[in-house]
């Protein structure tokens, strides 16, 4: 099964966000999934995930233009629904890239 | 720790879990583009694949292996067969593909002139001791 995609048409044109494993390695370098995972809301959290979500089809298209697309986006979506999806397709990334029985993974609790 | 995310509770943060699972994915036949820029959701394929190709190749060692021991035991009773006696021959290879069709119905036609003949040879038997 293919990647959850996040599809939109914006000015005529076609959009198709998603996440690959270097997108996601760099949110996470920027600390953003850390805060993320410490139950933290930074203000600009669920801009940052969909201006990144850019990259993986349309990684051309000017930080402007996504930012006017995400201030549409997000008039659309107060309830959260456009966080809730993109941190799914967030964890989609890790939970395919894990090989199934392969890797020791430990569980760090402390 | 600043900077680190552990998602899920993993040991690993993302990066680092990334970079580790990378050359394991290479190790496989992902190429470095595929693994960082493709699908991630691919990646169950290749892992899939691999895991057949193992499996295919503990099968093949295994049919060697049955090879071997068959060539040993032919040369071993033959060796020490007794003399005239009829030598053994070396095992056919196993099929592995299945039969065609035309294989099939091949084989149930020698079949059916196999009990042909052994009827014909036990009725012949039969007449030679009723007489």
């Amino acid at each position: 099964m293919p990647r959850t995609t996040l599809d939109f048409e914006y000015k005529g044109k076609d959009y198709s966000l998603g996440y690959d494993i270097e997108t996601v390695k760099r949110l996470d370098r920027s600390g953003l999934l850390a805060e993320i995972a410490r139950g933290e809301r930074p203000l600009t959290m669920t801009e940052d995930l969909f201006i990144s979500a850019f990259e993986v089809n349309h990684s051309f298209v000017n930080q402007k233009v996504r930012r006017d697309i995400y201030n549409e986006f997000s008039e659309t979506s107060e309830d959260g629904s456009l966080l809730e999806v993109l941190l799914e397709m967030i964890n989609e990334v890790r939970e395919a890239m894990t090989p199934k029985g392969n890797v020791p993974w430990r569980v760090n609790r402390g | 720790m600043e900077g680190e995310s552990r998602v899920n509770s993993p040991s690993l943060t993302f990066s680092e879990y990334a970079d580790k699972l990378c050359s394991y994915y290479m190790a496989i036949g992902v190429s470095l583009d595929e693994y960082w820029h493709g699908d991630p959701t691919m990646l169950q394929y290749y892992a899939e694949a691999h895991e057949l190709k193992n499996e295919q190749k503990s099968r093949e060692m295994w049919l060697q292996g049955l090879y071997i021991y068959n060539a040993m035991s032919v040369v071993l009773q033959n060796a020490f067969a007794k003399k005239g006696s009829v030598p053994e021959k070396y095992m056919e290879p196993v099929r592995v593909t299945p039969l065609t069709e035309e294989e099939k119905q091949e084989n149930a036609e020698k079949e059916r002139q196999k009990i042909i003949a052994d009827l014909t040879a036990w009725g012949e038997a039969w007449e030679r001791r009723s007489k």
